[in-house]
């Protein structure tokens, strides 16, 4: 009854369905960012959407749309100034970063209202809508059926890019085939956890996962559940417990990492 | 082919040149960007098919970029390249190249069995898995270089040796008629480097071509049918 309870809240109902989807999608995508090491882009990614949120707010658009577009358009920006090689990529990635979210913050002046700005920082899973879960549903079906479909071609560019190269495989296509999901993806963390948390969601349920396997679709597996697990046990602890899902999600996916380092580390690996 | 096929390159059949040379260099420079003076200036070689080549220089002479421009890796400034008589790049399956190790990212986690699988990919392209007769390559390939018992081994846990045989058995199930090999014997022991003797003999009889740039090139051994000297 316990767990049941919650659901009988059309709101908690759209959560849930919400936190499972986003858990996997950042999940097995984050998979690839801890063995890309794009962490850092992952971020920019995510605060590069913000702006994008608060003009859709203005203008009475989906902040979930409005997050994608401006999300697309850093990671264009981000593989553009890779390309040009005349700065270091976690120079060009900083300066974004900062850039895209002060730009928002600028936006939000216009708001006058602060409440919505920390829904957009923090997420607000208890305000999912129908039409916010649809897009989320087309989006983790896209990214995660051209992952699939490019699973092989991606985990040898990631292995042996010169390889990859010299059989001609585009790795330009392939680098802007990661951005691109990669950014669909970071927008999907920000319904359920915000732009200043996403990064976590990403990062550490695939970094958990690489401590307890040697192997990549093991690691797939257990990343995806240590990541539908946090995001379902931070809306269980917002509930009862009445604190912010965002931060309880996050802070739940950490302790399942400390325990996985905890065990790797007894295990004296 | 019969069923649905995307190749990575735009094409993967060319028509053969008849009795093209395996590989032809024609007064090549090449430069590296923002640098004056040409890694490579006028370098002519022609090699024959079936021919393992040594290729001999001090560090800096230009090897491995040479190799890396036949592969289609590096832009050439000026010169042609044709390998076996067509520009370099309308045909990736006849051309393998094995880079230097340590371009790789040994932590990402696979078993040497699917690193060896990724020499099958340029003949299935974007979309396929492997089939039975992938299968069985990478099995041939795995016995000659004798690295049978690492197949479900992690590519992380291989000794240096054993990462350059794994290499090499990717390079052979990619069935190239060129084998570009970068150093090919650095960090291997004494029984490795017989192992890797015996896969250049091996090559000889299918009537394939080995362009090795090397260190350990020893003069009146049949390791190789000739040696091509690279100036600094």
């Amino acid at each position: 009854m316990y767990l049941i309870e919650p659901f009988q809240y059309a709101f908690m109902q759209k959560a849930a369905v919400a936190s499972i989807l986003s858990g996997l999608l950042c999940a097995v995508v984050g998979v690839y960012v801890v063995l890309r090491r794009m962490a850092l882009v992952g971020d920019a990614l995510t605060h590069g959407a913000f702006p994008g949120m608060v003009i859709a707010y203005l203008i009475r658009g989906n902040l979930f749309l409005g997050a994608t577009v401006a999300a697309l358009i850093t990671a264009l920006g981000i593989g553009a100034f890779a390309r040009k090689r005349s700065v270091y990529e976690d120079t060009a990635v900083g300066v974004t970063v900062s850039a895209m979210f002060a730009f928002g913050v600028l936006l939000m002046s216009y708001t006058q209202s602060y409440r919505d700005l920390s829904s957009m920082l923090f997420g607000n899973i208890l305000g999912v809508t129908t039409v916010d879960l649809i897009l989320l549903g087309v989006v983790t079906i896209g990214v995660i059926g051209t992952l699939f479909l490019y699973e092989k071609e991606l985990i040898l560019f990631s292995l042996d890019p010169t390889y990859a190269e010299s059989i001609g495989i585009s790795v330009h296509f392939l680098r802007s085939l990661i951005l691109t999901l990669l950014a669909l993806t970071t927008v999907a963390g920000i319904v359920v956890v915000g732009t200043v948390l996403t990064t976590a969601l990403l990062v550490t349920p695939a970094a958990c996962a690489r401590l307890l396997t040697k192997s990549f679709k093991p690691m797939m597996r257990i990343a995806s559940i240590v990541g539908v697990g946090s995001c379902l046990g931070g809306l269980y602890l917002s509930y009862y417990v009445g604190v912010s899902s965002g931060a309880a999600i996050v802070l739940i996916a950490t302790t399942f990492f400390g325990l996985a380092f905890i065990w790797k580390t007894v295990r004296g690996e | 082919m019969t069923d649905a096929h995307f190749p990575y390159g735009r094409r993967h059949h060319v028509d053969n040149v008849p009795e093209a040379k395996a590989l032809v260099a024609d007064a090549i420079c090449i430069f590296y960007p923002g640098e004056a003076d040409p890694v490579i200036s006028n370098l002519s070689v022609s090699v024959p098919t079936g021919t393992r080549l040594a290729l001999v220089g001090p560090n800096g002479s230009g090897k491995s970029t040479f190799l890396k421009a036949c592969a289609g890796l590096l832009p050439i400034h000026s010169g042609t390249i044709r390998v076996y008589g067509n520009r370099v790049g309308l045909c990736h399956h006849r051309v393998a190249y094995v880079d230097q190790r340590n371009e790789i990212e040994w932590r990402f986690p696979i078993r040497v069995r699917e690193l060896v699988m990724g020499g099958r990919y340029v003949h299935l392209g974007w979309f396929r898995s492997p089939g039975e007769k992938d299968q069985e390559r990478v099995d041939q390939a795995l016995e000659m270089l004798e690295i049978r018992n690492l197949e479900k081994r992690q590519i992380g846990d291989l000794s240096g040796g054993q990462r350059q045989k794994v290499l090499l058995a990717r390079a052979f199930v990619q069935e190239a008629d060129l084998l570009l090999l970068d150093e090919p014997m650095n960090a291997l022991d004494k029984e490795s480097r017989s192992v890797f003797s015996n896969f250049l003999a091996q090559l000889k009889p299918m009537g394939k071509t080995a362009i090795v740039a090397t260190h350990h090139y020893e003069e009146g051994t049949d390791e190789f049918d000739d040696v091509f000297y690279l100036k600094e």
